[in-house]
């Protein structure tokens, strides 16, 4: 099992062949990472999204949208950066340049070896994240992850845990928009019962006790039929330009 | 083991994700009979129509399958039939049996290993 930010490390597997799918993800599992699947990218949209996850092991034939399409829509039109492995029976050299071209960081042929897979994984989490050290600060804001703390402007401040992992993924994504059914999947578990609007309970929470109405310097805003944005509080000179 | 029918280090593989996924391995053989059976059906519905895209599209989802799997002379025979419906040679009906065959065969094969665990 690894460290706290390995588990908070949420990948999402978008696999139409449940055998690959169910097997990438006990890997994901093993190696201590939340692991997530998807049978199509029109499932992934639908309960998640690039922004929501930290990686994508993404299948390159699916039916409907092949993996490539997505890529490419992924990079192109949205400008989503979030780091892709293509995972694929395709090995030709012209396909995994092809591949790799189109905005994957990289590519490994199926069938997948757990050492290999997580190797990569690791490899592009350094690349794309050199400062793993346990502290995430996003001033006044600093997460301590492994010791699941956190503190406001140096103070100590209680949280539940799930507070704690709304806010830090909140934190994590800040700027994006993030649905409702996003928040539900990767803070509350797919297979949670809970509502959308318990949700804004905790939305209306996290606003008034750790300031995200924008007194702490940063504004959890909601989005008209979209979701959550958490984004920087304007500066009191810029209200009103 | 019929190392003919599966691949030993996919096995392996296998019963060490059941260390921290106890029902793993019988969870993983249920998707694998389910999907190739799945792909095979779609094999058969497309050489009825004699629809060769379709064909070769749904031999590369059995071939996938059983490559994720570690079925080797299932993938064997898939990929060949990739092949050839990709080509649009004439394809026997005897092939997509020695097909339903080889998913059998290794179906029962795992069982053996399984009972081995």
């Amino acid at each position: 099992m690894k460290d706290q930010q390995t588990k908070d490390c949420v990948i999402g597997v978008i696999d139409d062949d449940p055998v690959n799918a169910a097997l990438l993800e006990a890997m994901l599992t093993r190696a201590g990472y939340t692991g997530l699947t998807f049978n199509s990218a029109a499932d992934f949209r639908r309960r998640s999204s690039p922004d929501s996850v930290d990686l994508i092991l993404l299948d390159w034939d699916m039916p409907g949208e092949s993996g490539l399409e997505f890529l490419r829509t992924m990079r192109e039109q949205d400008r989503v950066t979030t780091p892709v492995l293509f995972v694929t029976h395709y090995n030709q050299d012209e396909q995994i340049a092809l591949g790799l071209n189109s905005g994957a960081d990289d590519y490994l042929t199926k069938p997948i070896e757990a050492t290999v897979l997580m190797a990569r994984i690791d490899s592009v989490r350094r690349r794309l994240n050199p400062k793993m050290d346990g502290l995430e600060l996003w001033p006044p804001f600093e997460f301590n992850i492994p010791q699941r703390a956190l503190r406001i402007e140096g103070k100590p401040c209680r949280t539940t845990n799930r507070e704690f992992e709304l806010m830090l993924f909140l934190f994590r994504r800040h700027g994006r928009i993030l649905s409702r059914e996003s928040l539900l999947t990767h803070v509350w578990g797919l297979n949670s019962n809970v509502e959308t609007r318990s949700i804004d309970t905790h939305v209306s929470r996290l606003r008034k006790s750790f300031g995200l109405d924008g007194s702490s310097g940063w504004l959890l805003e909601g989005v008209y039929q979209k979701g959550y944005c958490l984004k920087r509080a304007p500066e009191p000179e810029d209200i009103g330009r | 083991m019929n190392t003919r029918l599966l691949c030993p280090d996919q096995l392996a593989e296998i019963r060490a994700l059941a260390q921290v996924r106890p029902g793993f391995p019988e969870q993983i053989l249920v998707l694998f009979r389910e999907t190739a059976f799945e792909a095979l059906d779609g094999c058969l519905g497309a050489w009825l129509n004699s629809d060769a895209s379709q064909l070769k599209s749904f031999a590369h989802r059995l071939k996938g399958t059983a490559a994720s799997f570690g079925a080797l002379e299932l993938r064997e025979k898939a990929e060949q039939l990739e092949t050839d419906a990709g080509r649009e040679a004439r394809i026997e009906r005897q092939r997509l049996t020695d097909i339903e065959q080889s998913i059998e065969a290794t179906h029962q094969a795992y069982s053996d290993w399984l009972q081995q665990l």
